[in-house]
């Protein structure tokens, strides 16, 4: 941790002084996580073999938990993608053009991020929480002092569950918005089906699909390291104890997850275009 | 019972950050009894326990577990001899997503190849121990705070661990709970001589009831050690107060705070009176 300054600077340096430790904080507690993140991969790979049970939970919590959300956004999703693109491709005379642009855009971007968001307020969000009791009701301890190392017993799990459940999440997203699209553009307005599909086939090539399944892997390490780390740590938060202290760590678990997601996001597009 | 180990503390100086909670602790809890660490309610009581159990590092001093020094132990040395201490709880922290036999099985489960017959036979065993082998299957959720308590306790006991610690076994509990607690305690000791049973307390007549050892902590030390008619015998005006549960009379002189005005009384009962009746 870093020291203070004193308060012996000229008031005008106090923007600059804050600012300073508020960065230095953000630093300290990105490290922090990165290292949390390593520890918990480095148990996944325990030779334990009770960890499948664990891990085949998590994928039920995360996974199946959040499929029909998943579904209902993405149904949605394409369905509005797939009338704004009509109406704004109308404009240039190629409709034709609605499979690519709904594919593309699901694949490149929206499912990507759409289901790590979605898994991060359904599932982080409750990770957080359930760690973070633990951690205040002594479950934590409990399992240290049965010599249960916590991050091979709540964190590697979830991470390895995220790791498959996120890109199988996302390619729900992508097939479901497809067909959302596909309702809106040839159902309802009338594109023929045939060019729909055939423009999709033609625009979307492996290095679109390698993109979106590599976007999701990183998200999911990305949401599962924040919300098991903020719930982890729980009782060492400055603003508040116990119960409040679980709520303000599940709320900047959602708040951070969503903020790192989008820039990761931009980080990783900048590199795969 | 597989071993009978004392517990040493030496010149022991331990907190937190940089605050400094209790120093100058030297005492033996042997082994064989229950000893009772006693002390006022943030006095340094479960602070010392958690350095015991090994949860925290103290800042200096040592603590020897049956001879060995805790904290000078290579990791792997660390932790076997952590898995031989059984530690209850306060609220008995079992793990909520896992029923109460699972609970106590885990760190069989954990830790062994044990088939599950064995394991639950076991776990049934130490659950009826405690008075709990119908609840095996039951959430933690679904049983009191003192039934959580005997839970906890049958998982601090499913390995026969030679060290049995207990962060406050009656707090919260009713008188009734309170001596189930003590007298399980009491049959611990009989069913596994040579346990050493250490419990926190500020529970003056489950100290009496259990302890053969006592410990009085106080202004970050420890102001008695020894066996308990000693203590009931102590002139010490703290260990006096504590034993007699006499408050020192606190002096608040003149602060004109102590007193409400009528007219302040007045304005504040009729606001909530007329909260009342506009329902």
């Amino acid at each position: 941790m870093h020291e203070r300054v004193s308060g012996s600077n000229p008031p005008f340096f106090s923007p600059v002084i804050a600012v300073g430790e508020k960065s230095i904080a953000c630093l300290s507690e990105t490290g922090a996580m990165a290292i949390f993140m390593l520890h918990g991969l480095r148990c996944m790979f325990s030779p334990s073999s009770k960890q499948w049970s664990k891990l085949i939970r998590q994928i039920y919590v995360i996974g199946a938990g959040s499929f029909f959300l998943i579904a209902l956004i993405s149904l949605f999703s394409g369905m509005v993608l797939g009338l704004q693109g009509y109406y704004t491709l109308s404009k240039f005379g190629s409709t034709g053009f609605l499979g690519s642009a709904v594919a593309l855009t699901l694949i490149r971007e929206l499912a990507p991020v759409l289901t790590a968001i979605m898994v991060t307020g359904r599932a982080g969000s409750a990770m957080a929480a359930e760690i973070g009791v633990m951690r205040i009701t002594d479950q934590i301890d409990a399992l240290e002092v049965m010599d249960i190392s916590p991050m091979s017993y709540l964190v590697s799990p979830r991470i390895m569950a995220s790791l498959i459940v996120f890109p199988l999440l996302t390619a729900i997203f992508t097939v479901v918005g497809i067909l959302g699209g596909y309702v809106t553009g040839v159902m309802l307005l009338g594109i023929n089906q045939g060019v729909y599909f055939s423009r999709i086939e033609s625009s979307v090539v492996l290095s679109d699909i390698v993109g979106c399944f590599s976007k999701s892997l990183v998200f999911g390490l990305i949401v599962v390291t924040v919300c098991c780390h903020k719930g982890y740590f729980a009782h060492m938060r400055a603003d508040g104890m116990g119960a409040e202290a679980v709520g303000n760590a599940t709320t900047s678990a959602v708040v951070l997850s969503c903020i790192l997601l989008l820039t990761a996001d931009y980080v990783l597009t900048s590199v795969l275009l | 019972m597989r071993y009978s180990w004392t517990i040493e503390l030496q010149d022991l100086r331990l907190g937190y950050g940089d605050t400094v909670i209790l120093e100058n602790i030297t005492a033996t809890l042997p082994a064989g009894c229950i000893s009772v660490i006693l002390g006022a309610s943030g006095g340094g009581k479960s602070t010392l326990l958690r350095h015991i159990i090994g949860l925290a590092r103290p800042f200096s001093g040592k603590i020897l577990l049956g001879g060995k020094d805790l904290f000078s132990l290579p990791g792997k040395e660390f932790r076997l001899l952590r898995r031989r201490m059984g530690v209850l709880f306060q609220d008995g922290a079992l793990l909520g997503a896992l029923t109460v036999g699972e609970n106590v099985g885990l760190p069989l489960t954990e830790h062994t190849d044990l088939p599950p017959s064995l394991v639950r036979e076991v776990v049934l065993h130490k659950l009826a121990l405690v008075g709990l082998a119908d609840f095996a299957d039951h959430y933690p959720s679904e049983l009191s705070g003192g039934m959580r308590k005997r839970a906890g306790l049958a998982r601090a006991l499913v390995t026969d661990p030679p060290i049995l610690l207990c962060d406050e076994p009656t707090s919260g509990l009713d008188p009734v709970s309170a001596a189930q607690m003590d007298d399980l305690l009491l049959d611990m000791k009989c069913r596994f001589p040579g346990m050493t049973i250490v419990s926190v307390s500020h529970d003056m007549a489950s100290v009496r009831n259990i302890a053969d050892h006592v410990l009085v902590l106080h202004k970050k030390n420890i102001v008695y050690a020894g066996g308990l008619s000693g203590l009931e015998e102590s002139a010490d005006p703290y260990l006096r107060r504590f034993l007699d549960r006499k408050a020192p009379r606190y002096s608040f002189g003149d602060d004109p705070r102590l007193t409400l005005s009528e007219e302040t009384q007045k304005i504040m009962h009729q606001a909530l009176d007329s909260r009342l009746e506009r329902g």
